[in-house]
């Protein structure tokens, strides 16, 4: 594998006269190029920080927390003006969102780590080779499908199976004074990450299981392994940094997938209550992503805008630590697998 | 068979979990080609959604849809090819200044993480401005636009479309042997014929690859074309609208593609009306289906080609 940071180590050549021109002329596009793409990346960041912060300089620490109003009063009351005063509100408490997105990403993350790498270790070391044939472009294109196919899956499919099934009449109607409990739910939010991510995760750990060098397998069979504790005892810990980085790269996704959990969650900015017991699991949330696209027509407010915004402030700061991390991660694992093969 | 039990056990959870994953993809895949199946038709595909505000998005075709999704692969495209390939041609042959190459690099890797709905933000709020109303329609004397339109939804996905096309091409132009290059500066030619005449052309599936990767995430895309192309208008294009002084005005309105489509008629949109839905959903997969096989066929070139 070649890395991307590898200089060139050819000699800078003698151009004819009438070839130079044109040398100095392409360079300085192409520079341009890449100097216009950092310059709009850098603006897209700088732009989105810059309007966003109203929403935490008018909230302080408080925008963390969890508020006396719902979520959803606090964003209707940032456009549609607070009953009380009339005007636009600034006041967002944004913990259920914060809650929505980390219960449906780590509830993914979760079910979908040791189900990937199982199905990779299946895959790539134990399948048939014919089925292995078959699954691998599978896996490929499931890791391409569009989430919204899962969402409509997902709410289509499951969540009338997930009503029916698991919320007994009863205790739905217990529950029915603080939330309406139906399919759409922080499990099916849970359940379409899954359907989204496994196939990618199975997709990069197959993928480093297959790269693990022959040698080194070949030298735990020598040494009387069979081929499961050579799988566990070599390539499981050769493969360590492709782990990370396939789950962060995962990871990433789950967090700032939109659409397919504004269809999932119920897109109530509900807290869970953990008191509820399983029913826990079965509370709609709003996670901060489908909090954007949900709310995305209240834009002329200034005071939504800049709370949508700061939500995208908190979508970028996760997913640029997560892009850093796998980069690290997979810079890790080229330097323990480069010299294999 | 392994000894320990231990190990059969993981032995066994592993075959468990490969046979989870088979029966998934089989019920996944026979849903959709079930439920896709009783909707399609030649009427589906080639008429625009029934006229009368009731019966949009319930009744009709997904011939705009279906226009709407080659549209913005085209226009984002256009823009993210020659973008990331300028982008990857210095990052592998000048990288000079390196604060630039340092820069760029880690830019590319920024915005590959990015969620869409972070950029379908920025883009509402740059093109709501009024200077850039040209680019939708204006609202009202207020200076604002309405900054839901083709050329707005082309321009937000164009940056998901350039991440994918920078890695392959760069990775694919590193592949190029130096002693192309140095053969051809040996024949007395500059840099911009060698780059233009050898390592353009060695790196040719590689670059493909990375298109097709940009296409895919395109057509996959729901947050930039619910925000920026107003998702919920599911009305058919004006008559005529790719005459050539019509199709200005027509890039500049509101449209829709197959994953809004699909969001709109989905129970969880306005339409409501599932067969819509899923017969929107086996087109889109089938579309899928074919960038993939042009992603496998290309990575046997690259391999079948050193």
């Amino acid at each position: 594998m070649a890395s991307f940071t590898r200089p060139l180590q050819t000699p800078t050549p003698q151009a004819s006269p009438s070839g130079a021109r044109a040398d100095t002329v392409f360079r300085g596009l192409v520079i341009a190029i890449a100097g216009f793409m950092l310059i709009v990346i850098l603006a897209i960041t700088a732009f989105v920080f810059y309007t966003g912060w109203p929403s935490f300089s008018a909230n302080g620490l408080a925008w963390f927390g969890s508020g006396d109003q719902p979520l959803d009063v606090q964003l209707g009351n940032s456009f549609l003006g607070d009953p009380e005063t009339g005007e636009p509100s600034t006041v967002l408490n944004a913990w259920p969102a914060i809650l929505g997105t980390l219960l449906t990403t780590g509830g993914a993350l979760l079910l979908s780590f040791p189900f990937a790498l199982l199905g990779a270790i299946f895959i790539a070391e134990l399948a048939p080779k014919r089925l292995a044939a078959i699954l691998d472009p599978i896996v490929t294109i499931l890791a391409a499908t569009p989430s919204v196919i899962y969402g409509l899956f997902a709410i289509l499919v499951l969540a009338p199976r997930i009503e029916r099934n698991l919320i007994p009449q009863q205790q739905a109607e217990d529950l029915s004074a603080v939330v309406t409990l139906t399919g759409a739910n922080v499990l099916l939010g849970i359940l379409v990450l899954t359907l989204m991510i496994a196939p990618l995760m199975i997709a990069i750990f197959a993928d480093a299981l297959r790269a693990v060098p022959n040698k080194w397998k070949e030298g735990a069979i020598a040494l009387g392994c069979d081929e499961w504790r050579m799988t566990r005892r070599v390539s499981l810990r050769a493969i360590r940094p492709a782990l990370v980085a396939g789950t962060t790269l995962a990871m990433g996704r789950a967090v700032g997938e939109a659409i397919a959990l504004s269809m999932a969650t119920g897109s109530i900015g509900f807290i869970p209550n953990p008191l509820d017991g399983y029913f826990f699991f079965l509370e709609p949330v709003r996670t901060m992503a489908s909090s954007i696209v949900d709310y995305s027509e209240g834009f002329e407010s200034p005071e939504l805008k800049a709370n949508l915004f700061a939500f995208g402030v908190i979508l970028l700061i996760m997913t640029a630590t997560l892009t850093i991390g796998a980069k690290l991660a997979s810079r890790a694992a080229e330097r323990r697998l480069g010299g294999g093969q | 068979m392994p000894t320990r039990l231990s190990d059969r056990g993981g032995v066994a959870a592993a075959y468990a979990a490969g046979g989870v994953l088979v029966i998934a993809v089989t019920v996944i895949m026979a849903w959709l080609v079930w439920q896709g199946l009783s909707t399609i038709s030649w009427d589906f595909l080639t008429t625009g959604p029934a006229p009368g505000s009731l019966e949009q998005g319930v009744a009709g075709g997904i011939l705009p849809a279906l226009v709407g999704t080659l549209i913005v692969i085209v226009f984002g495209m256009a823009v993210a090819i020659p973008l990331g390939l300028g982008v990857a041609i210095f990052l592998t042959e000048y990288r000079q200044p390196n604060w630039l190459a340092k820069g760029t690099d880690t830019a590319i890797d920024l915005i590959f993480g990015v969620p869409s709905v972070v950029f379908a933000l920025f883009g509402l709020a740059i093109f709501s401005q009024g200077w850039l109303s040209w680019l939708s329609n204006p609202v009202g004397d207020a200076g604002l636009a309405t900054a839901q339109s083709f050329f707005c939804a082309s321009l937000m996905m164009a940056l998901i479309g350039l991440p994918p096309v920078v890695r392959s091409s760069q990775a694919a132009i590193l592949g190029v042997p130096n002693q192309q290059r140095e053969a051809s500066y040996a024949l007395g030619k500059g840099r911009l014929t060698t780059i233009r005449r050898i390592v353009v052309p060695g790196a040719r599936p590689g670059i493909a690859t990375g298109i097709v990767l940009g296409i895919g995430r395109i057509a996959g895309d729901t947050a930039i074309v619910w925000i920026l192309l107003g998702g919920a208008v599911l009305q058919s294009p004006p008559d005529g609208w790719f005459l050539p002084w019509n199709i200005g005005d027509f890039l500049r309105s509101e449209g829709s593609t197959l994953t809004t489509y699909i969001f709109f008629s989905s129970p969880a949109g306005e339409g409501n009306s599932p067969g819509q839905a899923y017969g929107a959903a086996f087109v889109l997969m089938v579309v899928i289906l074919f960038i993939n096989i042009a992603l496998i066929r290309l990575s046997r070139r690259k391999i079948g080609k050193r």
